[in-house]
């Protein structure tokens, strides 16, 4: 287990292109990045400045065409996409055994399981299809299943745009038991500063394409004092919403 | 509304009945050389299992069939994978199809025989592959093709194994095409087997079929047509239907 604040992934410059009809174009200009262990970092910015392909690049499905990018060796990977990217021939429960099946041995993959899938309320739909599934119900197995495999860095795609709102709250909740129990890193990429303040311990802003890091700062504000009907998170929302529309 | 299974079987049933009360009406019409009644027919049929002859043709007609087909898939199968991996290859196998294609089965079994030989099983089994190959290679092709590539970098994120990958995201993703190319390349060899038979061999059913035509025998013409009929839809309705329902179960409550 990735305790304390060792660093998971440290990216040095990284720079990435992709073809255009006339020539290439710039999406990460400059990018230098560590993630921690036990650290939940928010990455926000405009829409197209690359924030998924930082996440494709970290998760090893891009390559880039600059700069450095260095893993801890065996650093376990859970991926919440954007889109649930679900077996639609395989039950919930199948596709969440599937991806535990590379990491852990079943007599502890089950239990896990079996936990997630209750707490998520997702126990009725063991045994449904993804197609029978609403999108939000999907994106909840999607979550379930990066965090049964136990993961030491979580890579988050807008993960809670298509759950509702009652259960976004749960699932944060359970993001952050489990993040507090386990130590795994997190990049969460987001749209909503209220989602990154409620869950991140530090935020980072980029610019728009060709991308660089705007600003970069630690929420301030401690974790069991976080509400958003709160001062402290209102006054720092003010200041992400300012740096973010700028 | 979708119609109920009832519903379709009976509108599959009323079909048949009318085709062979025509049959019957028309039948009672013309002499039997020109077309024997329905009962004539299974007359005929019943004579064919009496004297033995039923069973062991269809059964050289299927093995050589199988053959033929099982040739055809693993070769497109293997050519297909080639392909989609290199678009040398896809470049290269694509016109070669197509012109397969158009070459009408008549000249092919004429080289077949040229090459093999008259009553080899070598020209009937070549025909079958020559036919069935092109479609098992395109429907597979398409299938490689369709595979969703998010679904592929999901497995890699999540380290499926090898064996794993292939069989819960690969194979499954191409099961619809596969089963398809099954379809339709079994159909095609077992038409192609029937027709190289009758031009050039001396056994099977397409064989049986040219005796009975040269003998004027014309009920056992429509004995041996039955027969042929009855096969394709075992396998089609029997062995494929249940396969084909079982892989897409998980589409079924869209």
């Amino acid at each position: 287990m990735n305790k304390g604040r060792h660093v998971l992934v440290e990216m040095r410059n990284i720079a990435k292109s992709f073809p255009a009809p006339q020539s290439r174009l710039p999406v990460l200009a400059d990018l230098s990045l560590r993630i921690h262990a036990g650290e939940i970092t928010a990455v926000m910015g405009p829409s197209g400045c690359g924030k998924t392909t930082l996440l494709q690049i970290t998760a090893g499905l891009l390559d880039w065409d600059q700069g450095e990018l260095i893993k801890e060796s065996g650093l376990r990977l859970a991926y919440v996409f954007q889109e649930p990217r679900l077996l639609p021939w395989m039950t919930v429960e199948e596709n969440i055994r599937l991806a535990q099946g590379g990491f852990l041995p079943p007599a502890e993959a089950e239990p896990l399981r079996l936990r997630l899938l209750k707490r998520t309320g997702l126990e009725l739909y063991r045994k449904a299809y993804p197609l029978q599934l609403s999108g939000g119900l999907r994106q909840r197995v999607e979550l379930v299943r990066a965090l049964a495999v136990k993961p030491d860095l979580l890579l988050m795609d807008e993960p809670f745009q298509a759950v509702d709102l009652g259960w976004k709250e749960q699932l944060q909740e359970l993001l952050l038991e489990e993040h507090s129990q386990a130590g795994f890193g997190v990049i969460l990429v987001t749209h909503n500063p209220e989602d990154a303040l409620m869950l991140a311990d530090r935020v980072v802003v980029l610019s728009d394409k060709p991308t660089v890091i705007r600003k970069e700062f630690p929420v301030r504000i401690p974790r069991d004092q976080r509400s958003i009907r709160t001062g402290p998170l209102l006054e720092q929302l003010g200041e992400v919403l300012e740096l973010v529309r700028e | 509304m979708k119609p109920s299974i009832f519903s379709r079987t009976a509108a599959g049933a009323a079909g048949i009945l009318v085709v062979l009360v025509v049959w019957h009406v028309m039948a009672d019409r013309y002499p039997a050389l020109i077309l024997p009644s329905p009962i004539e027919t299974l007359a005929a049929l019943r004579g064919l299992w009496q004297a033995g002859l039923l069973w062991p043709n269809c059964l050289i007609t299927l093995q050589r069939s199988l053959a033929g087909f099982g040739l055809a898939f693993a070769a497109g199968f293997v050519l297909a994978l080639a392909a989609k991996a290199n678009g040398f290859c896809r470049n290269l196998l694509r016109p070669l199809c197509t012109t397969a294609q158009i070459i009408p089965p008549v000249v092919w079994i004429i080289l077949a025989m040229i090459w093999f030989g008259v009553a080899r099983n070598a020209t009937v089994v070549f025909l079958i592959f020559i036919v069935t190959f092109p479609v098992v290679f395109i429907n597979l092709f398409s299938g490689l093709s369709s595979i969703d590539t998010r679904l592929v970098e999901m497995a890699r994120v999540y380290r499926f194994p090898p064996a794993q990958r292939i069989i819960h995201v690969y194979l499954q993703a191409i099961l619809p095409y596969l089963l398809s190319a099954a379809s339709i390349g079994i159909a095609f060899a077992w038409k192609s087997a029937v027709f190289a038979e009758f031009i050039g061999s001396s056994s099977g059913v397409g064989f049986a079929l040219s005796m009975a035509y040269s003998n004027l025998e014309t009920e056992k013409v429509f004995a041996w047509t039955l027969v042929l009929i009855a096969v394709m839809l075992i396998f089609e309705y029997g062995i494929l239907g249940t396969a084909r329902k079982r892989a897409v179960r998980w589409m079924q409550h869209e």
